[in-house]
């Protein structure tokens, strides 16, 4: 068999998966490269296609333009608006999430303890889940007031049901064989939970936190939209009461930045977690 | 079955620490349990009905005895070794381990069980998967991990100890598994086709790092194979299975032939005679 027809060394030169770790990082740096110019230049041009509309295609009060944007957002930076709200935002999130996450794992390891407890439960939680949780807020308000506690328990609820269901899924459907190693090698009850429950799941788990960031923050902002006066959620109401348009377009940009950075963050997160698993598996 | 002298073996009275990067066999005495199976039977519930995969086994195996257990396909080895392995409670009769009277690390658990298939950690490195039993038992980090390098050395992965089990091809997979089962010096060993995925030459170092372990620490080992020459090549008693129900058909006990046997020695009359004996239990034209 010549070199060139030798289909191993063929895909190994073509593959980057394969190249040597220098070349591949090269690869990876080149096309990352190429990737963000031609999404700056998709934005470019879509900014100055607007820009050029505004006021000549486009009553400008309905459109505004980017200048106009640019400017309310450099305001809000200036006068530590943006901070105020954002930093409220953020804070919702980080302990709606954050307790939301810990309950449902916690939940999700008794009850893979209690398997039959667990899936009698299960049955209610999904159907609790089904609600819309925009109808839940006026009832928290109503119990909890306008501050911050009814944004901390929705990002709470909507964290703890997308995790509780991945969590409990992966934790109770660990492979037998990873089991059996485990009675053989006389590893205890919490050793086979850290150890291998928690990592087999891992998959799961790291697909839910994905799925839970960006829709724990989107909850957040609901609950800020329905009653606050803080947040960017608030931001939000607050240009549209007004009918400012730049100001409205501004908090849509806030809220956008903020949910596609923390889908990024999520993402980044989970090809860490899950960097034992070769990429086609993923 | 009057197989009660131990061989002799090495005796030093070191603990259980293995210094690192020293060449010299780590001499820890621990010698092998005493497996007794008696009347064990077992059913397996299906769909189709019940399935009978063994049938009144009795068998006494000696501490640091090496017994291979060889039938056909379905005839009940893997869920014997199951059993024996506690992963199975069978229907009927016992299985009992009495454990090695002097115990070197009396932490670590008894039994090793190499299957068909490995079990290793995906997400664990391979020294990290060799590692894991004395990480479970509360083996320092810097012991363990002298001890799983220096297994892995053994079976001749020294070089892949960082890789995780998807990295390796099926017959290293197979290796880490082995040294994930020595590196804690079981009383019982129990492989199930532990060389199947592998080719002549690293079976027979891994033949002889297992004669090795056998001769150091007394390990009682039973060893499931398709393999007759294997069998007879390392075995102190070959014991034959009949099928459906599984059944103990014969034994054949090679204690007189010291080991290693060589390639030669097994082609001499007397083991071609117990080769074509066992062909014939299995119902194979001789
Ligand atoms: N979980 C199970 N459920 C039902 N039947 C089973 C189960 N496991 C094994 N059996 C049946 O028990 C019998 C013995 O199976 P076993 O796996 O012990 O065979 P084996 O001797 O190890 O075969 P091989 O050499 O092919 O590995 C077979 O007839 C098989 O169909
Ligand atoms: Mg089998």
């Amino acid at each position: 068999m010549s070199v060139l027809t030798d289909p191993k060394l063929s895909t190994e030169l073509d593959n980057p998966a394969t190249l040597l770790p220098e070349r591949r990082r090269a690869a990876a740096g080149r096309s990352w490269l190429v990737k963000a110019a031609q999404h700056t230049l998709v934005v470019a041009v879509f900014l100055a296609a607007w820009q050029y509309a505004s006021g000549r295609f486009v009553d400008p009060l309905l459109i505004t333009d980017p200048v106009s944007v640019g400017r309310q957002l450099l305001e809000w930076t200036e006068n530590g608006l943006l901070l105020f709200h954002l930093s409220f935002t953020l804070q919702a999130l980080f302990f709606g999430f954050v307790s939301g996450a810990v309950a449902a794992l916690l939940l999700a390891v008794v009850f893979t303890r209690l398997p039959r407890l667990g899936r009698f439960t299960e049955t209610y939680i999904i159907a609790f889940n089904a609600i819309p949780n925009i109808a839940l807020v006026p009832i928290f308000i109503v119990w909890f007031g306008f501050g911050i506690e009814t944004k901390i328990l929705m990002g709470y609820l909507t964290a703890s049901f997308i995790i509780f269901i991945a969590a409990f899924q992966g934790l109770r459907n660990t492979e037998a064989r990873y089991l059996e190693l485990a009675r053989i090698l006389e590893a205890n009850t919490v050793q086979t939970l850290l150890k291998i429950r928690i990592w087999a799941a891992m998959p799961f788990l790291a697909s839910a936190v994905k799925m839970a960031l960006p829709k724990t923050a989107l909850a957040v902002v609901i609950a800020e939209f329905l009653g606050s006066n803080r947040g960017v959620g608030y931001l939000v109401v607050r240009a549209s009461n007004l009918l400012d348009i730049p100001a409205l377009f501004a908090a849509v940009v806030v809220l956008t930045v903020l949910v596609q950075t923390l889908s990024l963050a999520a993402a980044f997160l989970e090809s860490r977690l899950l960097r034992w698993i070769p990429k086609e598996k993923r | 079955m009057t197989t009660t002298e131990q061989r002799p073996r090495a005796t030093a009275e070191t603990s259980g620490t293995a210094a690192a990067g020293t060449g010299a066999p780590d001499r820890a005495t621990r010698s092998g349990g005493e497996i007794l199976i008696q009347g064990v039977g077992h059913v397996f519930p299906s769909d189709t009905g019940p399935v009978e995969a063994l049938r009144d086994i009795d068998l006494r195996i000696a501490p640091g005895e090496f017994v291979s257990l060889v039938g056909t396909s379905g005839c009940g080895k893997s869920t014997l070794l199951n059993i024996v392995a506690g992963l199975l409670s069978p229907t009927r009769g016992t299985v009992t381990i009495t454990p090695a009277a002097q115990d070197a690390d009396a932490r670590l658990p008894r039994r090793a069980y190499i299957t068909q298939d490995d079990r290793l950690l995906p997400w664990r490195t391979a020294v990290q998967n060799v590692a894991f039993p004395l990480e479970l038992h509360g083996v320092g980090k810097r012991e363990r991990l002298a001890r799983a390098h220096e297994l892995l050395d053994r079976v001749g992965l020294a070089d892949f100890a960082q890789r995780r089990p998807s990295e390796l091809s099926g017959g290293m997979r197979q290796r880490v598994s082995i040294a994930q089962a020595l590196v804690y010096r079981p009383a019982v060993l129990l492989m199930d086709e532990p060389f199947g995925a592998l080719d002549a030459w690293t079976r027979e170092s891994l033949h002889e790092l297992l004669l090795d372990v056998q001769a150091e620490l007394g390990t009682t080992t039973v060893l499931v194979t398709h393999d007759v020459f294997e069998a007879m090549g390392l075995s102190d008693r070959i014991i034959t299975l009949a099928p459906r129900p599984g059944r103990i058909l014969r034994e054949y006990v090679l204690t007189d032939f010291p080991r290693p046997r060589s390639h030669r020695e097994l082609q001499t009359p007397h083991f071609v005679e117990i080769h074509e004996q066992i062909r014939a239990d299995l119902g194979f034209r001789t």
